[in-house]
């Protein structure tokens, strides 16, 4: 085998996802993120600058459409080309919105992500435990799936509650009587909110 | 001649019975001779507390299936197999959650249908799957705080 064949392989396995990092890469995000709200170097930060500093690193790792994506389901195809732009950036920002909120005033969180459990060849999941200083522990499980831009988050479980098929159902309940320019008008109202956290978006 | 009816008679009678326990037979076995009507899917689960092989199916509260068994497989997670009828397309962003009908009823399985485009094959197996709520530990966790026994 040629010495430029050796590299080439060489640089294909170096950039081919692998399943075991993926627990490491998502323990770094959450932390990067974690950063963002509880390190003095953010102290002067203001919630709107937090969000957007968030969503770069978030961004920067996962595609929040596939999670977006999933959580419309059949809804999607119902939306025009324009609108499915507007309810993505919309979703983003209150995802965003509400995890910066939701954690102001909390103490800061030990994040312990778990070994990444192989479902299938194409799925697997990552158990996380979040425990906050007041006692509370949280169990939520990350499900990823590997796509063509590698593994990206398409669930996220949190005490065996799926915050997909939560949200699906509420996408499906509002499509049955309204459409996509509402549900713009629902999300821009809930985004106008002072405060929100994720218990707060009902759509 | 008069026997010989009888005799015929008699003779009808016998496979009229035959034709009624063999037709019986049939439909408690549920046998098809001209192909299913239905396929199988598996789910898998880390429980299906509540959820017996015959426990309804539903979509939008609506029966659509059964399910036919449930195993325990090798990592200890539930498997259940789930009989569909053929006209059911599932996408394979299809999630199933173990549900109770109102606060103490029967548990049942709700089929959340995706929109992948990607469509389920017979046999294939769900892994989006919501597990039954424990109410008694989300009670002891929420009433009585976590094993740190911090203050809120």
């Amino acid at each position: 085998m040629k010495f430029s064949s050796i590299i080439a392989c060489v640089a294909l396995f170096a950039v081919l996802p692998t399943q075991a990092d993926e627990s490491a890469k998502l323990a770094t995000t959450m932390e990067a993120t974690l950063d963002i709200i509880y390190q003095d170097a953010y102290k002067d930060y203001t919630s709107a600058q937090r969000q957007d500093a968030v969503r770069a690193i978030v961004e920067d790792k996962y595609d929040l459409e596939v999670l977006i994506r999933r959580a419309m389901a059949r809804n999607w195809s119902l939306l025009t080309a324009d609108e499915q732009m507007q309810v993505h950036n919309l979703i983003d920002q209150l995802i965003v919105k509400s995890f910066v909120e939701g954690m102001a005033g909390q103490g800061r969180p030990i994040v312990d992500c778990g070994a990444v459990i192989e479902v299938t060849s194409k799925r697997i999941e990552v158990p996380v435990v979040i425990s906050f200083p007041s006692g509370k522990t949280f169990n939520v499980l990350y499900r990823l799936g590997l796509l063509k831009t590698g593994w990206q988050i398409y669930d996220i479980v949190a005490e065996d509650i799926s915050m997909v098929s939560n949200y699906r159902q509420q996408f499906d309940d509002h499509f049955r009587e309204e459409n996509g320019a509402r549900l713009i008008e629902k999300l821009e109202k809930l985004l106008k909110k002072e405060v929100l956290d994720v218990s707060t978006i009902i759509l | 001649m008069n026997n010989r009816k009888i005799e015929f008679m008699v003779g009808c009678f016998v496979l009229i019975g035959f034709g009624a326990v063999l037709y019986l037979a049939i439909q408690v076995g549920s046998v098809r001779f001209f192909g299913s009507d239905s396929y199988e899917l598996e789910a898998r689960f880390r429980s299906t507390s509540g959820v017996n092989a015959g426990s309804r199916v539903e979509i939008a509260g609506v029966r659509v299936g059964t399910v036919r068994s449930i195993i325990l497989d090798d990592d200890f997670y539930s498997i259940v197999t789930l009989e569909l009828p053929n006209g059911l397309t599932l996408d394979d962003d299809t999630i199933i959650s173990v549900k109770t009908a109102g606060l103490i009823g029967d548990r049942y399985l709700s089929v959340s249908p995706g929109g992948s485009g990607f469509p389920l094959e017979p046999g294939d197996m769900v892994v989006d799957t919501e597990s039954a709520l424990d109410i008694e530990s989300l009670i002891s966790r929420f009433a009585l705080g976590g094993i740190d026994g911090g203050e809120e």
